[in-house]
């Protein structure tokens, strides 16, 4: 995260295109997210969504323009990003065969950063430290992902759809981590559901586009 | 300007270290790739040894037999070292978390470690089975190693190229064995003469300089297949 | 027909008919010794090719030109054509020769893993449908494959004492041992034979180029930016 006195993470989008073959998917979208704080990308199924969060996240190219992140004056490569971010995405999984546990102590060692032990309470996952992935339910594995992104309290946090398979309490809990961590970290949240923004909080729409 | 001192990643090393521990961890639960080896290692070996007959105790037999077993076994398992992290999911969320010279490196280090305990195996059942006399045993070992090394090398890159291919079906060997045909070569005829006695100097040469030539080429072309 | 095509025309002719009627014949090879002025030619061009395959992928990598991409794979197709020429011609000079089509020559050997090594790459490219990641990947295979082509051809075969291929030209003594006659059709043959990969290459360039249609990427061009937008939910 953040801290008081420490430069600022941003992320500048300058006429980003998300291209799969010879067919765009999103874009362009030009935006400069700075952090701390929430902002939003919003679109029905199909709008682009989650390819625009991989962009962000630097998985992948953008087939036109470009995507820059930022610390205070200086430019970071997309290799600094590993360092000081987390994503969490319905298609990214954590390693079947080993615990969540073990693999949240990965994710701290190759990050440099992050208490396993820490982020699983925080997640309510503490009694499921031992289990593996594919035994926990949808909603638990929904958990252990927004862990792994969460781990080492990074400066900048993308999540996908992060609500998906969470019960109406674990609904509750994501959003209030969501909002308080917003003071201190920049975030980033794909959403079809509109009613999930509050009032005034920045967004990115990609459902005209969609729609059209 | 003020500002905390913030956590840095870890080097290449401790990066690749911690890959390395991780492929271990799952490999020992899961025994993916070393189970599809030896079982692969311990039919060829079997059926090539049987077919051969005694002829296989000759120096040019035994050297042919113990390559080909090694380097089927070795494509049987390490080509799918990318693939299994593509097709699990995975793959997105060790890019995100590590680089892309950390992630070669741990697989290059497991898969060396994969190969050296099929090699061990291999080796004790090809001294049941053909029991070869070995006329220069520091000569066979120098010429294991170092095609070993270059089939750690060779293979995880080839592997890396199939993750690429969403469809890539029996690829693995088209790929591979062509572009590990030198250090083949070099390694069965080292072998060869390190049975019949005589130092394989030359082809000791072949190998490391080859082996360094893959290293370096897959070093600088894996972060082509890194990106998306 | 462009003046230098009608050349090319004139200058192959010229050399097959040389080949026949101006070269003499080398000792021990008698009328066999006619195959050099195609077989090693072609295996010449299949390097060649080779090489402008990893040079033109070593491009596309470093500037994402399609273009390069469609010379990459254009080389590698001619490549394989003209490594098969030079496979099957060698293996009749081995009949004719030695008594077998296939004798484990280190040098017929390493052509026929270079034609494998092409055989992979094409392989490799219909396996991957996205044209990006398919240039890409196969880019990568390409100059994977090049580093290895300097040890197949030239330092394998001298691994092993024993070779059936006559040295005229590249041998251990590193004198030429050929007719100067015989030279000058030979050297002829080669240049033609380049001459008509290029031409073969670039015409396979504009053909691809043509069923590519180049046009815009589906949707392009057309969309207003999306930018932040801080309204109210409704």
């Amino acid at each position: 995260m953040t801290q008081a006195g420490d430069p600022s993470f941003a992320i500048e989008i300058e006429s980003a295109v998300g291209r799969y073959g010879a067919r765009d998917v999103v874009g362009p979208v030009t935006a400069r997210l700075e952090g701390p704080g929430l902002y939003w990308i919003v679109g029905p199924n199909g709008s682009g969504k989650s390819t625009l969060l991989r962009m962000l996240a630097g998985l992948k190219r953008a087939g036109a323009g470009r995507v820059r992140w930022t610390r205070g004056a200086d430019d970071l490569p997309a290799s600094a990003l590993r360092g000081c971010s987390g994503i969490a995405a319905p298609e990214i999984q954590l390693y079947r065969d080993l615990s969540v546990r073990e693999n949240l102590a990965f994710l701290a060692r190759l990050r440099g950063r992050g208490d396993a032990e820490r982020t699983l309470s925080s997640c309510g996952l503490g009694a499921l430290a031992d289990a593996r992935p594919m035994s926990l339910s949808s909603g638990q594995r929904q958990r252990a992902r927004l862990a792994a992104a969460w781990l080492g309290d990074p400066e900048i946090v993308l999540l996908d759809e992060p609500s998906t398979n969470l019960d109406a309490e674990g609904r509750a809990w994501l959003w209030r981590e969501v909002r308080a961590r917003a003071a201190s970290t920049l975030l980033v949240a794909t959403t079809n559901q509109r009613e999930e923004l509050a009032e005034g909080e920045p967004r990115l729409d990609l459902g005209a586009r969609a729609a059209a | 300007m003020s500002g905390t001192t913030r956590p840095r990643p870890p080097g290449v090393l401790a990066g690749a270290a911690a890959i390395w521990t991780k492929e271990m961890l799952v490999e020992a639960r899961a025994r993916y790739s070393i189970g599809a080896s030896i079982v692969f290692a311990a039919v060829t070996l079997a059926v090539l040894s049987y077919t051969a007959g005694p002829q296989a105790r000759r120096p040019e037999t035994a050297a042919v037999l113990l390559w080909m077993v090694l380097l089927f076994s070795a494509t049987a398992s390490l080509s799918h070292a990318f693939g299994r992290e593509v097709e699990g999911g995975t793959w997105d969320l060790l890019r995100h978390a590590a680089g892309p010279g950390e992630v070669l490196l741990g697989k290059w280090l497991a898969g060396a470690t994969v190969l050296v305990a099929v090699e061990a195996l291999v080796l004790a059942g090809g001294a049941l089975l053909v029991a070869p006399p070995v006329g220069d045993p520091a000569g066979l070992a120098a010429v294991l190693g170092a095609g070993t090394v270059t089939l750690a090398i060779g293979l995880p890159v080839v592997a890396a190229l199939l993750a690429q291919a969403r469809h890539h079906g029996g690829l693995a060997a088209a790929l591979a064995f062509p572009v590990l045909v030198p250090g083949l070569f070099a390694a069965v005829s080292g072998t060869r003469r390190a049975l019949e006695g005589a130092w394989p100097g030359s082809e000791l040469r072949v190998l490391v300089s080859f082996a360094g030539v893959l290293a370096i080429a897959g070093w600088r072309l894996f972060v082509f297949l890194w990106e998306d | 027909m462009r003046w230098w095509q009608g050349f090319l025309f004139v200058w192959m002719t010229a050399t097959l008919v040389a080949g026949f009627v101006y070269a003499p014949l080398a000792k021990k090879l008698y009328e066999y010794t006619r195959i050099i002025y195609f077989h090693i030619p072609a295996a010449w061009v299949s390097t060649v090719a080779f090489a402008v395959a990893g040079f033109e992928a070593a491009r596309y990598l470093a500037k994402r030109d399609p273009v390069a991409d469609l010379r990459s794979a254009g080389a590698a197709r001619l490549g394989l054509v003209f490594c098969a020429l030079a496979t099957v011609t060698g293996m009749l000079f081995a009949k004719a020769m030695w008594g077998e089509y296939w004798n484990w020559d280190p040098r017929q050997v390493t052509i026929f893993f270079l034609l494998l090594i092409y055989g992979a790459y094409l392989t490799l490219r219909a396996a991957i449908e996205d044209p990006e990641r398919r240039a890409r990947v196969s880019a990568v295979y390409a100059l994977l494959a090049l580093v290895t082509v300097p040890f197949l051809m030239f330092v394998l075969p001298r691994l092993s004492a024993f070779t059936l291929h006559p040295e005229p030209i590249v041998n251990r003594a590193g004198k030429l041992e050929m007719h100067p006659r015989m030279f000058g059709v030979f050297l002829s043959s080669t240049g033609a034979f380049t001459v008509l990969f290029f031409w073969m290459l670039s015409l396979d360039v504009r053909a691809a180029r043509a069923s590519r249609v180049e046009r815009p990427a589906e949707g392009a061009g057309k969309q207003e930016e999306i930018g932040l937008d801080r309204a109210a939910r409704a």
